[in-house]
């Protein structure tokens, strides 16, 4: 552990934060700043005076409808993810190292192109007459195409398709850490493979999974491109709301208000979740254990 | 000696020099081909005459973006151009300059075409257009494309209200002539009995004239330009003019622009008949809205484009735009949450 600030030798607190200080104000200027700023104008009407009308806003039934929509999708897709990415760390996890090195570099490979190339591609597809549907039709597994695109359904998977990694990387990382002597362990006192899953395992990797389900839950919350693209129009998530309210009304007031609402609620939800889990410390093997 | 003289012979050009350069003129539309056609038909010609040089921009949503420049107290645009009730929008909102109509002659135009801060070069239609390899009797009208039992297939329609909801009371048998104030709740209403046949709800003219040149939609609501780009990729498009609407595209200057006396001015040669002349060459589906423009005599492959344009215009409904620049505001979320639920 570095030593404290408190038993060094004067001047090096001041030398560090000298050394901090551009990165210090590109924070302050280029996050900080805009979000107070954000936070100022959300509070001031049309005609620049002091009011909460644009937060009476949000309470109207279109402005509900869209939260809903953003937490069903993001929903969805955190359920999702969950299901995919869980067996693929799994067994990702358990692999030697070298085919496990190779089988990471596909899981990082959807980060190097952009979103936008990504979205357009599934795009491209998924449309009625895409890749997928003529696929299916040839195969004889369907006779019209599926509406599989320019809705939810679409949105739900280029976002899943997105957000993955940030599901299997935590996980993966948590997995890795639990010796695979514990399974042996537990067979030996008298435990079949499913109920040492359930006891000793996946109580284990909680942390790493709940972690990133937080990241892939609030991540999804802010999604704008995705659904802007996927959706055919049909889909607003909350993130557009502030593109509406942008072109919609004379002043910036309601489209800051919408944009504060997503962040006070996101980071709501980051810090219940944090609460909940708590208890559950990040599992690191002791010495003397295997 | 010498080099005291050198100094001053290059101090005098560096300030003379900058006197006698150009000036840049930004002008934003919004994008892909139909940008492409009115800066050859119109722009570009208009800032050679004009002696200035060329600088184009896109946006994504016009009032927004507009917002954003005027802001800033220096717009990066000096010219853009926007639908007509866009153009009336941003005159309420305060966004643009008011025209100087001593260097804008609106001589020519009709009553309809100009407004204290903007005015219109030529006219964009919103007509009915399918696949010819999915329908081939094709629909007739609104009725039509409104009927989901007789014509089965996909839709699409406009994420924006305005043409729309004149559409979609078209379709219900309003008389065009009784259109204007729009009912807006009966449009609504109309829209979403066929809801779940809509499937893509566009939001630009690129993605309009995909949807149907890839075959994702048998049926859309296009503007004319756009339709014209499907049929002229090769894909098997079918079109009416019947109950198609007419509306204005405007140019207008924003506010605190750099560049506004020559922006007025390029506007002013945009207006001119020589240069009106060019947009039955370049947009046939569309027509120059000085009149004065069609004495000047085409040529006879001019002539028969522009009388496709003369046919559409025959059977055309005007848009009012100013129902919309009053209404635009209150209606959009109505529309918005109608597509949503």
């Amino acid at each position: 552990m570095p030593m404290a600030y408190a038993s060094r030798p004067s001047g090096v607190l001041a030398r560090d934060i000298l050394l901090s200080a551009p990165a210090i104000t590109a924070i302050l200027a280029g996050l900080f700043a805009p979000l107070a700023l954000m936070f100022v104008l959300s509070f001031l009407d049309n005609a620049g005076r002091l009011s909460i009308e644009n937060y009476q806003l949000l309470l109207e039934p279109f402005y509900l409808t869209g939260l809903m929509t953003t937490f069903k999708v993001a929903f969805a897709v955190a359920f999702i993810c969950a299901l995919l990415a869980y067996p693929l760390s799994f067994f990702l996890a358990r692999l030697p190292p070298r085919p496990a090195a190779a089988a990471f570099l596909l899981v990082l490979l959807p980060f190097w192109t952009s979103v936008l190339v990504r979205t357009y591609a599934w795009l491209i597809l998924l449309q009625r007459h895409g890749l997928v549907n003529a696929m299916l039709q040839k195969l004889g597994l369907i006779e019209a195409p599926l509406r599989l695109v320019n809705n939810m359904t679409g949105t739900i998977i280029g976002m899943v398709h997105v957000l993955l990694p940030y599901l299997i990387l935590p996980l993966y990382a948590n997995m890795r850490a639990i010796p695979a002597t514990y399974w042996h362990a537990a067979s030996t006192c008298g435990a079949t493979p499913a109920r040492a899953f359930v006891a000793i395992y996946f109580p284990l990797t909680l942390p790493g999974f709940v972690v990133g389900l937080t990241l892939v839950f609030t991540l999804s919350l802010g999604f704008f491109i995705t659904p802007a693209i996927l959706g055919g129009g049909k889909l607003m998530m909350w993130a557009n709301y502030v593109q509406f309210a942008l072109t919609a009304y004379p002043h910036w007031g309601a489209a800051c208000a919408v944009g504060v609402a997503l962040l006070l609620l996101t980071l709501s939800l980051v810090a219940v979740l944090r609460l909940s889990v708590r208890h559950l410390r990040p599992w690191r093997a002791r010495p003397g254990e295997f | 000696m010498r080099l005291s003289r050198l100094t001053s012979v290059v101090a005098w050009l560096a300030f003379a020099l900058p006197a006698t350069a150009s000036e840049t003129i930004t002008y934003a539309g919004a994008g892909g081909t139909f940008q492409a056609k009115i800066v050859e038909a119109m722009i570009a010609p208009a800032i050679r005459i004009q002696h200035g040089e060329l600088n184009q921009a896109t946006y994504g949503e016009p009032i927004a973006s507009l917002k954003l420049e005027v802001q800033s107290g220096r717009p990066a645009w000096d010219i853009v151009q926007m639908g007509g009730e866009q153009c009336a929008s941003a005159s309420r909102l305060g966004l643009l300059e008011p025209l100087d109509f001593k260097l804008v002659h609106i001589a020519g135009l009709p009553k309809g075409a100009y407004d204290r801060d903007w005015v219109s070069p030529n006219y964009y239609s919103v007509l009915l257009a399918w696949r010819s390899d999915i329908f081939p009797q094709g629909p007739k009208n609104w009725s039509d494309f409104w009927d989901v039992k007789r014509f089965k297939g996909a839709r699409a329609l406009a994420a924006f209200p305005q043409g729309m909801l004149e559409l979609a009371l078209l379709a219900d048998g309003v008389e065009p002539s009784k259109l204007y104030p729009l009912d807006v709740e009966r449009a609504l209403r109309k829209i979403s009995a066929i809801k779940d046949d809509v499937a893509v709800w566009w939001t630009t003219g690129a993605q309009s004239a995909q949807v149907l040149k890839d075959g994702e939609v048998d049926m859309i609501a296009i503007w004319g330009s756009r339709m014209s780009a499907a049929l002229e990729s090769g894909a098997p498009v079918g079109f009416t003019f019947k109950d198609s609407l007419i509306n204005y595209n405007c140019f207008a200057v924003p506010k605190g622009s750099a560049h506004k006396e020559l922006a007025m001015r390029v506007i002013a040669t945009a207006l001119t008949p020589e240069i009106q002349a060019n947009i039955p060459k370049l947009l046939p589906y569309y027509g120059p809205t000085n009149k004065d423009a069609y004495k000047l005599g085409f040529s006879a492959e001019v002539l028969e484009k522009a009388k496709l344009f003369r046919d559409m215009q025959a059977q055309a409904i005007p848009l009012n735009v100013q129902f919309w620049a009053e209404h635009l505001e209150e209606i959009v979320p109505r529309y918005k949450a109608m597509i949503g639920e």
